[in-house]
């Protein structure tokens, strides 16, 4: 490739957000998403991003920027980071997985899912469904054959469950 | 009434012609508009079509479930669903009869779609007003990512969401996926408590991720104790055991009957199965399970066994290393002459071979395991040197080589690195090359000198041989004095054959029947006794990756309250991992 920099310039990549509005990153941060990897392969610099809205975009930026400087010292300083980063509303966690699943950043993915498993496990069934917006639609009769099946996994622990649905 | 006719025929011919969707709309909007001229309007509607239109229905087929009849009967084709949600069904409703009874129709989702659309500006500011996080909806693919990542007992709630969140973590593949994605934990299954004189059909679980016990009812389990068990995958295998004969459900050994059977768990499915029977009958049979690559196709039989076999000489107390890179070193003592004899023709003995697997998905999905069953109790509790080996793709029990003539009576078994070591009473150690087909006796340097009712445990952790034996502790600066029964881990190094003092585990050995067993890095370890009139538990855990292992109390006492002592004779325990 023509334009790829051997000098101390690093070659810079602008994504734009489905609301317009570009950012400027390093190539080589950049490309932890798949997505974006293959689109530089086709000779793109300018990123259109339309399905990422730009509080997301500037969410993944952050992300993929302190992801880029990884090193074997600031392992746990990344984990601590990572803790903050999902310290958010369920409605930002949905778009940002979203967005993560769409530029295929595997790290993000799996730091998203794992953190909705972390914040559903304790909850109970009705706080699941209002979060989700899941309704039931179970009848009463199969509900209850489901809830026998596993009623051993049930019974204790009742103290753990967590009605709140945020 | 003639001009009606026409004018209702040609009214017909217009419905025909007019799309669902936009007799829905017409239909909404003559809705609006005679919301509060119900009475005349709905009038002017039937003469102007309900009637036509029901008919309509009915030469359609779908038959008008939405009469204006609001009798109770309506109420039933609430539970048909989807039938009556179909685009056809929105139409007509609307169209027919009034409000009330046109929702009485369908489902209550069906309802509230109709009210959505129908108060949608208020039912917007009603969200809005709630709290935001509603309606976070995602793609099932990666629905399927968070769910695979939740522990066993939150997926066990996750299924009383709503359906498609039950069918998503029904299916084998979502259960691979968890097993290939290290997604779970150990789970510890207890078996064989006895309550108040009965073998009760209990079985206790401990989630080690939650630190919590869950108890279980199996009534296919009542009455059968001393049995033993294992997991594999993710089932439970229970095999042999006695029942009394007497006194049904007590642990009575007056009378009794011992079983050949064997009996499956499978704690995600929450059903038993039975398996095919061993050919013979066990109490405390000691298994071991051993992992083969899935496609694994060996035919064997006795005459090319005998060829492989090595005559060494054994020279005293110094180990000779095998030189086969492929294989531990293990030194082989040449037999009895009775007991080539005996291995050579011994009428008995089958030939087994492993089928290659033949599945749909790739071998390398399922991971491939034998159970073999050793020694164990007969039917008049005569100690038993037979051994057998069971496949569960096949379903079949072959039976093997019996252990070596003066073994001696096998308490404990493992499997590490493709060989079944068993340990005997008389502290001699064999073991089953599972690939090969037959025992090798291995002599190690002394064993570690035990105290004589506790039989030691052998476990396999990580490739490595350990050994939990209970000796007597001597006195602090007091060399002779055995005051102190302390319970040690033990180490076998397998290359040089010599036992290594590895940790010492905190508590006091009450508990002769203590149950270790190891999953991965970790060996956890069940005791139960009774003192002082109580029963109580300790469950503790050691990590073996530690330089020093160091053993920690997960749980004390919060099983063994209602337990009795007799538990601590007929418990077994299993681990999988869920």
């Amino acid at each position: 490739m023509a334009s790829s920099s051997k000098t101390e310039q690093k070659k810079m990549l602008i994504l734009k957000s489905s609301e317009e509005e570009e950012f400027e990153i390093e190539e080589s941060i950049a490309v932890q998403s798949g997505t974006i990897k293959n689109m530089v392969e086709d000779d793109f610099t300018l990123i259109p991003l339309p399905n990422v809205d730009t509080e997301t975009l500037i969410k993944i930026i952050k992300y993929m920027k302190k992801h880029g400087e990884k090193t074997k010292s600031n392992e746990k300083d990344i984990e601590e980071f990572d803790k903050e980063f999902v310290k958010k509303s369920f409605t930002e966690l949905k778009e940002l997985v979203l967005a993560a699943n769409y530029l295929h950043i595997t790290s993000l993915i799996d730091l998203l899912c794992q953190a909705f498993a972390d914040r559903i496990k304790n909850k109970s069934v009705k706080a699941i469904r209002e979060i989700f917006g899941i309704p039931n639609d179970f009848t009463p009769e199969e509900e209850a054959e489901v809830y026998e099946q596993h009623k051993w996994a049930h019974e204790e622990g009742k103290e753990h469950i967590d009605h709140s649905a945020y | 009434m003639t001009e009606r006719l026409t004018g209702e025929e040609s009214l017909q011919q217009d419905l025909e012609s007019l799309s669902v969707s936009k007799r829905l709309v017409r239909s909404v909007s003559q809705k609006l508009k005679k919301k509060n001229h119900r009475s005349v309007g709905e009038e002017e509607d039937d003469s102007r079509g309900v009637s036509l239109r029901c008919l309509t229905l009915y030469g359609r087929g779908g038959g008008c479930k939405v009469g204006a009849d609001t009798g109770d009967d309506l109420g039933d084709s609430c539970g048909r669903r989807r039938s009556n949600a179909s685009d056809e069904g929105k139409g007509y409703n609307l169209i027919c009869g009034n409000e009330e009874t046109s929702v009485d129709c369908f489902s209550y989702g069906m309802r509230q779609k109709f009210w959505r659309r129908t108060n949608k500006k208020s039912l917007e500011l009603e969200e809005a007003l709630q709290n935001k996080n509603v309606n976070v909806f995602l793609p099932d693919d990666i629905l399927e990512m968070c769910l695979l990542r939740l522990p066993f007992i939150s997926l066990v709630n996750a299924r009383l969401v709503c359906k498609k969140w039950r069918n998503l973590t029904m299916t084998p593949r979502f259960w691979r996926m968890r097993q290939e994605g290290s997604f779970q934990s150990p789970w510890l299954f207890l078996f064989g408590v006895v309550k108040d004189g009965y073998c009760s059909a209990e079985l206790h679980a401990f989630d080690v991720s939650f630190n919590q016990w869950h108890k279980m009812n199996s009534e296919l389990l009542k009455g059968r104790f001393l049995f033993s068990v294992t997991g594999i995958h993710d089932d439970v295998y229970v095999v042999g055991g006695c029942s009394s004969l007497a006194n049904f459900g007590k642990v009575d050994k007056s009378s009794f009957k011992t079983h050949k059977s064997v009996l499956v768990f499978s704690p995600l499915m929450r059903t038993w199965r039975k398996a095919a029977p061993m050919k013979h009958s066990r109490s405390s049979p000691i298994l071991g399970t051993s992992e083969i690559s899935s496609d694994c196709l060996v035919l064997r039989n006795q005459q090319t066994r005998g060829d492989r076999r090595f005559y060494r000489p054994r020279v005293g107390g110094v180990s000779d290393v095998y030189e086969d890179p492929h294989r531990l070193s293990v030194r082989r003592q040449s037999r009895h002459s009775l007991d080539e004899n005996e291995l050579t023709y011994l009428p008995n003995v089958k030939p087994y071979k492993f089928v290659k697997q033949k599945n749909e998905h790739s071998s390398k999905d399922q991971r491939r395991f034998l159970l073999i069953a050793v020694g164990g109790l007969g039917c008049w509790d005569e100690p038993l040197d037979s051994a057998e080996i069971y496949d569960p793709v096949s379903n079949k029990w072959t039976e093997i080589q019996r252990l070596p003539v003066d073994f001696g009576i096998a308490c404990s078994g493992v499997v590490c690195n493709g060989l079944f070591y068993v340990y005997s009473e008389t502290d001699k150690l064999a073991a089953y090359d599972v690939e090969k087909g037959y025992w090798v006796r291995i002599q190690t340097s002394p064993f570690p000198t035990r105290v004589h009712e506790y039989h030691p445990k052998l476990i396999c952790c990580n490739s490595r041989l350990f050994m939990l034996s209970v000796s007597w502790c001597e006195g602090e600066g007091q060399i002779g004095r055995r005051n102190k029964a302390v319970r040690k881990l033990w180490e076998l190094d397998l290359m040089s054959l010599t036992w290594r003092e590895v940790s010492i585990h905190p508590d006091a050995p009450m508990d002769w029947n203590a149950a270790f067993i190891a999953d991965k890095n970790s060996i956890f370890g069940v005791e139960m006794f009774k003192i002082f009139g109580q029963v109580l538990d300790f469950l503790t855990v050691g990590d073996v990756s530690d330089a020093g292992i160091n053993w920690s109390h997960i749980s004390r006492n919060r099983l063994a309250q209602e337990l009795d002592a007799a538990s601590c004779l007929t418990k077994s325990m299993a681990v999988l991992h869920l």
